[in-house]
């Protein structure tokens, strides 16, 4: 253990910088993110134990001093005690503050989601993830269609954006919903990706538009291109997930070439 | 220390109560609950919970087995006594996991964690309103391990 002055403004980790140690602040205050703390608190065990990256800049506050802890530090029995006890604390009020039935429900329908496309090789995982995802992008009003497929193609084909860009999002997905296998949904689906990219700026619509995308047409040679913007969103809304794309893409292709600073 | 074999849907911890002791796992699934009972870490061989026990502090989870389970309890003191420094590192990392999962609900390094509750599940007889919860609580990222799970679960 070594103890430590700190300074106002001093940067202690970078943004993605994986801690060496974890900090314990005896005087003063740390900025994380959003998140200042103060005496008493133990920052960054978790990153520093899980070799994790911090999300965030850890910045100093105010003025004060800290201790520095390494793994060997904790085979002591007072500072394993110490460190225990706070961590454990912390366990039991992040449980506590679960929030909200919704929020709940979001973590579980980004699960089954997830879980349905790494599923997207079986028969019934499609048309389930469509509804699971379909409650997410809360569409549960998704437009009806005529039953027969050239006319509600005529119809949702001459549906332009300006008429109304929500309803040109809905009546696309709804068709590819009720005929996926019709030769222009693929196209229907790209161009929702692009609305919501490009004019709308809505990551998260974007992404479970992609989602749907490489579930019901894992083998377009589109395929490539969305992977590639997904993982660009990921990346941008800084989710872990985008790893998980990085290599799907990579298995899938081995011949892309991808320069990460490229898609960020 | 004693021995303990219980069947599943055992509670062993309520939520908001102080724990009698310290459990550790060695066979079976256990999992922590939260508020809305819904499962957010499953627990296996050779992890650690109950270490509330030893501040005498209030969990907010509930323990409740998955599984048939045999694990060993130990009180507060005894349980101490056993500790190493070795043994002091891997609680603190087991507790830096659960940490990350809690507030991630993500689980990391998963690999091996998911084949040690997959080993887990073999022998198990589960019970079967836990399988959701316990396949969205676990890593998903593997397709061939998450359809594993499912095999052996269903």
């Amino acid at each position: 253990m070594e103890e430590v002055r700190l300074y106002k403004d001093q940067t202690l980790f970078g943004p993605t910088e994986k801690p060496d140690y974890f900090l314990g602040i005896v005087e003063g205050s740390v900025k994380v993110g959003n998140v200042v703390y103060g005496p008493g608190d133990i920052l960054g065990f978790v990153e520093y134990f899980l070799e994790q990256p911090f999300v965030g800049e850890v910045k100093v506050e105010e003025d004060g001093v800290g201790k520095k802890y390494r793994e060997e530090d904790v085979e002591n029995e007072e500072i394993f005690k110490e460190v225990l006890r706070y961590a454990l604390e912390n366990l039991n009020s992040s449980i506590a503050s679960i929030p909200t039935q919704e929020v709940v429900k979001d973590f579980e329908d980004t699960a089954r989601v997830d879980a349905l496309l790494e599923l997207s090789s079986m028969d019934e995982a499609p048309l389930e993830a469509f509804d699971a995802i379909e409650d997410m992008m809360t569409l549960k009003k998704l437009p009806a269609l005529p039953d027969d497929e050239e006319i509600a193609y005529d119809f949702v084909e001459k549906f332009e954006k300006e008429m109304d860009l929500l309803q040109y999002i809905l009546y696309r997905i709804a068709f590819v919903k009720k005929f996926p296998e019709n030769e222009h949904s693929q196209k229907f689906l790209l161009e929702v990706i692009d609305t919501y990219l490009e004019e709308l700026g809505d990551r998260f619509g974007a992404k479970y538009a992609m989602m749907l995308f490489l579930l019901f047409y894992p083998d377009s040679p589109k395929v490539k291109d969305v992977l590639l913007k997904l993982i660009k969103v990921l990346r941008q809304s800084k989710n872990p997930e985008w790893f998980e794309y990085y290599e799907r893409l990579v298995m899938l292709f081995p011949e892309v070439e991808v320069k990460l600073d490229e898609i960020t | 220390m004693r021995s303990l074999e219980l069947p599943a849907g055992s509670v062993l911890i309520a939520s908001r109560s102080y724990p009698d002791g310290v459990y550790v796992v060695k066979k079976g699934l256990v999992g922590l609950f939260d508020r809305l009972d819904r499962l957010i870490i499953v627990v296996y061989r050779d992890e650690i919970f109950g270490l509330e026990s030893l501040y005498n502090m209030v969990t907010m989870y509930m323990v409740k087995t998955l599984t048939f389970v045999e694990m060993d309890m130990y009180d507060p003191q005894e349980f101490e006594s056993t500790l190493d420094g070795e043994k002091r590192k891997n609680i603190m990392k087991q507790i830096a996991k659960w940490n990350w999962l809690s507030e991630k609900r993500y689980q990391m390094n998963t690999e091996n964690r998911l084949n040690d509750i997959l080993n887990e599940l073999k022998n198990a007889a589960i019970d079967e309103s836990y399988i959701d919860q316990i396949i969205v609580s676990l890593e998903l990222n593997d397709a061939l391990i998450f359809e594993r799970i499912r095999r052996e679960m269903t």
